[in-house]
């Protein structure tokens, strides 16, 4: 069922040209007030001059692997994260830790832990899936390769990745 | 040296070439102008980054050089199925007429040196027809546009150039009844009176009706936003859609140099010409005048098309048949009255 | 025959049977662990209980025997409380780590515990711990997931009667422990037990984090080893991942029961061969004609012209499917070619044998069905034209010089074959042959029950069945499967007749 809204416009709006007016008072309201704002102030950052200083911790940037306290990886290469993965960005190899100890009861680990920083889409989605709250998504946002393969990063880098906010 | 050089000869050629870069340079200027005052209006910064010699930024001024060198080193593909004659001259034909009319318009005082009257206007102002010049040459702008459209083969580009084609004959008529009280009160066609009979008091004030029909005509002329129906970006892509690189950017040079004369035409008609007090005392002055004005109908075009919204179809001719034409009448009948038994 | 209401409806059934039983032949289900139709009723599990009219209590399905007039409620309130009971009791020392868990995804604990519990944990304290072993060298065990159902120490001591596993300790406390290493090596059914446990306790050492079971297509097959025809389930890589090459790479097989045939085990052989068709890099790739690869348009055009000859001689295989082989015997006949069969390799059968057949080829009774001369019967050698299709496997050692000695002598011979092997190398045209998993086939094995293997996955390379080179007019495997049965056993026969327990002929 179509709505049909009843409008009447009286004289003054059936003229149209003062809501014309008034529109291009806002657009020459607006035209000054860029142009007499400094570039700094303005609502673009012009991005490889300057830098955006409070990204949210919520942004979803860069992947990072956590680790324990004492350097090992939580991931246990579940694939939990490669399951929930919509863009299949995320390849794991597991290996099979037949020594665990005590502390670190860990039957599992990934021997190759890749993503695909060209393919992730970054939606967060194996940071939601972790059973170990092992991967999550920082809030680094410069993710730059000179080539497909450099995209492509390993556990090494992921656990070099900082946190939120630098350390 | 100077004055040797002076002769009328040598300073038409002179004109010529001034006029012509000087639309040419001014083109450019309107494109940069077009995207950065967008771009503010919108809270943006617009194109900012050409930079001379790769450091200096100038404000992106450098832009439009940059997509000129892009439009020419572009491919030019002659598409399949398309009328090759009519697709090559169709740019042509809308690029000319935008050039020429500028020449009737009158952008500078005149002057007398060694007993010899010269005109800043090329064509020389006894012209006795020189309004009638411009509408005719103008009518020629929207050719361009209807045979590209239809050479191109696309259901598309010939939809955008019915479009225009229509939009076009329903404005002309308006904005011709609303020049006609113009010229009533000039009591002549030559450019030149008109701009004299303003002196003191600029038609803007006593034809308020006529100048505002003629305002909002030449947008629908030029084909410029709210009635851009020859282009439509958002709908039907336009009556250039099959075209690229030079026959392209012809096209769009047209745009921006029919938007020019325009202008200079609202100027003459209804802002005084060059007449400015004071400023109008030196031929100079009259000249930076005339640019003045011309460049602030200018940069109405640019805020008008980033305020309003296009129109629909139906309402551009509702527009045009049921407002513009009646009003303009309504201004020629005041004129006449005012002509016949008041003045 | 007895009556009997299950959950207000009467059915009529065998006196002598479990509720259970009863229950699965109606398509009503109730969820068990300890309960396996090959194996002795152990009724330790409890989580088969159901109400039963008049019994003060639920009772366990699998081990209550019907009985006239009886009414039974596989869902009632009382049933459903006594499942999330149980439940909670089994997942009260369970580690719960199905992530890095190889049987989730078909796990029974948790597939039971998402349909008849869902419920969090009251268990606060911490739980009890065993390592994970490598009981054998293709089992692993892990205690902590077990659900003590038994079945493993059952199928071990009834079965195959080698007790190698057995339960330690008593109560809560109790945990399966392995009490005999080399005697689960050397047992030729002991990977059944990774099957039979319902849970992630028992598993494969070679499946052991190799890939997640919802990254596999599961397929069901017809075992290749032996003319037993035992059911499998091949699982086939299906992630399809720019990063990941395995696709359509079998990463295990497993068993799929045949109540017809008696079969709810397979044997390790059958289990391990899957590596054999993995081996992508000796494939047939495409037609190869005296060392040269040709287009599959030349190869069919080829074998078109080269064929019509008066004397020519087609040797069927008892390692292809019915399809495969009556193609080529149909081929034949057009041409009043002569057709003969290999003989069947054989082997020595381990200790225990159990239902592994001598015969080393799944298809052998059908070329004896069709009563054709073997290949020894062969007498003058020099043929115009030679066709042999072979596949993975041996055959007769006697029949392989036989054969080897037609290819070289014909003029123009054609091998199909998946794998390049020794008659590949001596005939002029090998043709790229699919294996088992890349086409629809039908089996029949030593006690006369047609069987179909499905396909799972797309025909690799070039391969095509051997109706499109030979270019018979057939649209699909169906086809063919018909014309054998109404030609050769005057029957009819399809897919549909087939279902998936097999037409016992
Ligand atoms: S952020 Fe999304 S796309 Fe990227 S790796 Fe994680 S799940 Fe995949
Ligand atoms: S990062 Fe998390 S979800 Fe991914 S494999 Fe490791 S533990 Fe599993
Ligand atoms: S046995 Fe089942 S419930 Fe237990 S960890 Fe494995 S998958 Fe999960
Ligand atoms: S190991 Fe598996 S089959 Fe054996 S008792 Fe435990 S759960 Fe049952
Ligand atoms: S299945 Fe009945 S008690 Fe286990």
């Amino acid at each position: 069922m179509a709505l049909k809204k009843d409008v009447r416009l009286n004289w003054w709006d059936k003229i149209y040209l003062p809501a014309v007016f008034k529109g291009m008072y806002i657009t020459i309201s607006h035209f000054f007030k860029t142009l007499f704002t400094p570039p700094s102030k303005r609502y673009t950052i012009e991005y490889p001059d300057r830098k955006k200083e409070d990204i949210p911790e919520w942004y979803r940037g860069l992947h990072r692997l956590n680790t324990y306290p004492d350097g090992t990886l939580k991931c246990v290469a579940c694939y939990c994260c490669a399951t929930a993965c919509p863009a299949d960005a995320i390849y794991i190899e597991p290996e099979d830790l037949e020594d665990f100890d005590k502390d670190h009861p860990k039957e599992k680990a990934p021997k190759v832990f890749q993503i695909d920083l060209h393919r992730c889409i970054y939606c967060g989605f194996c940071e939601e899936a972790c059973p170990k709250d092992a991967i999550v998504l920082t809030n680094h946002y410069e993710i730059v390769h000179t080539s497909r393969e450099a995209g492509i990063i390993g556990i090494e880098d992921l656990i070099k990745t900082k946190r939120e906010g630098g350390e | 040296m100077m004055e040797g050089l002076l002769n009328p000869q040598t300073f038409m050629v002179f004109k010529v070439v001034v006029v012509f870069v000087a639309v040419l340079t001014l083109v450019a200027l309107a494109t940069w102008a077009e995207r950065r005052g967008a771009a503010f209006i919108q809270d943006r910064v617009g194109p900012n980054r050409v930079a001379l010699f790769g450091k200096i930024r100038i404000f992106g001024l450098g832009q439009p050089l940059a997509d000129g060198l892009k439009l020419f080193f572009k491919e030019d593909v002659l598409p399949l199925n398309v009328d090759r004659v009519l697709y090559t001259i169709a740019p042509v034909i809308s690029f000319i007429p935008a050039t020429m009319t500028f020449a009737a318009i009158p952008f500078g005082k005149p002057f007398v040196k060694n007993g010899i009257q010269y005109f800043l206007s090329i064509l020389p102002p006894d012209t006795n027809i020189g309004v009638l010049y411009i509408f005719a040459l103008a009518g020629m702008g929207v050719y361009g546009i209807i045979i590209g459209g239809w050479a191109s083969n696309n259901k598309w580009s010939i939809l955008g150039a019915m479009r225009a084609s229509a939009q076009v004959i329903s404005y002309e008529l308006a904005m011709t009844l609303a020049v006609v009280g113009v010229v009533i009160s000039a009591g002549s066609l030559r450019l030149d009176r008109i701009i004299e009979a303003q002196n003191g008091l600029w038609n803007i004030v006593p034809q308020f009706i006529g100048a505002i029909v003629f305002f909002v005509s030449m947008f629908a002329e030029t084909n410029r936003l709210p009635f851009d129906f020859a282009e439509g970006e958002s709908e039907i892509i336009g009556y250039h859609t099959e075209y690229m690189s030079m026959k392209f950017s012809m096209f769009f040079l047209a745009e921006y140099a029919n938007m020019i004369t325009a202008s200079g035409l609202f100027v003459t008609l209804y802002l005084g010409g060059w007449h400015f007090p004071i400023l109008d005392s030196t031929v100079i002055g009259s000249v930076v005048a005339f640019v003045i004005k011309l460049l602030f109908v200018l940069w109405c075009f640019i805020w008008v098309r980033w305020t309003l919204p296009r129109f629909r179809y139906d309402q551009l001719m509702r527009l045009g048949w049921k407002v513009m034409l009646p009003l303009s009448l309504i201004n020629l009948v005041i004129v006449a009255l005012f002509y016949a038994y008041g003045g | 025959m007895i009556t009997v209401k299950i959950n207000d409806r009467e059915y009529q059934v065998e006196e002598g049977k479990t509720i259970l039983e009863v229950a699965k032949e109606f398509g009503i289900d109730i969820p068990h662990y300890c309960y396996h139709p090959a194996l002795s009723i152990a009724g330790n599990c409890r989580m088969c209980l159901v109400e039963v009219k008049g019994m003060p209590k639920p009772m366990t399905a699998c081990s209550t025997r019907v009985s006239d007039g009886m009414e039974i409620y596989t869902d009632s309130e009382i049933v459903k409380e006594a499942r999330k009971g149980v439940l909670e009791f089994i997942l009260l020392d369970h580690p719960v780590d199905c992530p890095i868990c190889d049987k989730s995804g078909e796990c029974k604990l948790q597939d039971y515990y998402f349909k008849y519990s869902a419920q969090r944990s009251r268990y606060e304290f911490p739980k009890e711990r065993h390592k994970v072993q490598k009981i054998s060298k293709k089992i692993y065990l892990n205690p902590n997931r077990c659900v003590l159902c038994t079945r493993c120490v059952r199928f071990l001591s009834e079965i195959t009667k080698t007790f190698e596993l057995t339960t330690v300790e008593r109560g809560s406390h109790t945990y399966i422990t392995c009490v005999d290493p080399e005697s689960l090596d050397n047992n030729p059914f002991a990977s059944n037990i990774s099957d039979i446990c319902p849970v992630g306790a028992l598993g494969l050492n070679e499946f052991r984090f190799k890939k997640r079971v919802w990254f596999t297509k599961k397929v069901k097959a017809i075992c290749q080893g032996c003319s037993a025809g035992c059911n499998i389930y091949v699982d086939v890589s299906n992630r399809k991942q720019l990063l990941d090459g395995d696709d359509d790479e079998i990463v295990r097989i497993h068993t799929a029961e045949n109540p017809k045939l008696g079969q709810y085990f397979i044997c390790d052989e059958g289990r391990y061969s899957y590596k054999l068709y993995n081996d992508r890099e000796s494939r047939v790739k495409v037609p190869v004609l005296e060392g040269e690869e040709i287009t599959v348009e030349n190869a069919v055009s080829l074998i078109k012209e080269k064929a019509n000859v008066r004397k020519g001689v087609v040797i069927l295989s008892p390692l292809h499917s019915i399809e495969e082989n009556y193609a080529a015997y149909l081929f034949a006949r057009e041409r009043g070619f002569d057709v003969f069969r290999p003989s069947s390799f054989r082997k020595d059968l381990p200790e225990p044998a159990l239902f592994i057949e001598e015969k080393k080829s799944p298809n052998d009774r059908m070329l004896k069905l069709m009563k054709l001369p073997k290949v020894s019967e062969i007498e003058e050698i020099d043929y115009d034209f030679a066709l042999f299709l072979h596949n993975v496997g041996k055959i007769h050692s006697k029949s392989e010089v036989r054969i080897l000695s037609v290819l070289k002598k014909s003029t123009f011979s054609v091998v199909f074959e998946p794998v390049l092997s020794e008659f590949g190398r001596n005939a002029n045209l090998v043709l790229p042959a699919p294996i088992f998993i890349e086409e629809n086939g039908c089996y029949i094995n030593a006690k006369n029950l047609v069987q179909r293997s499905h396909k799972g996955v797309d025909y690799m390379y070039l391969s095509k069945p051997l109706w499109f080179f030979l270019d018979i007019n057939f649209k699909s495997e169906e086809e063919l499967l018909a014309v054998f049965a109404k030609e050769q056993l005057n029957i009819e026969l399809d897919y549909n007749r087939l279902g998936t327990e097999g037409f016992e002929l």
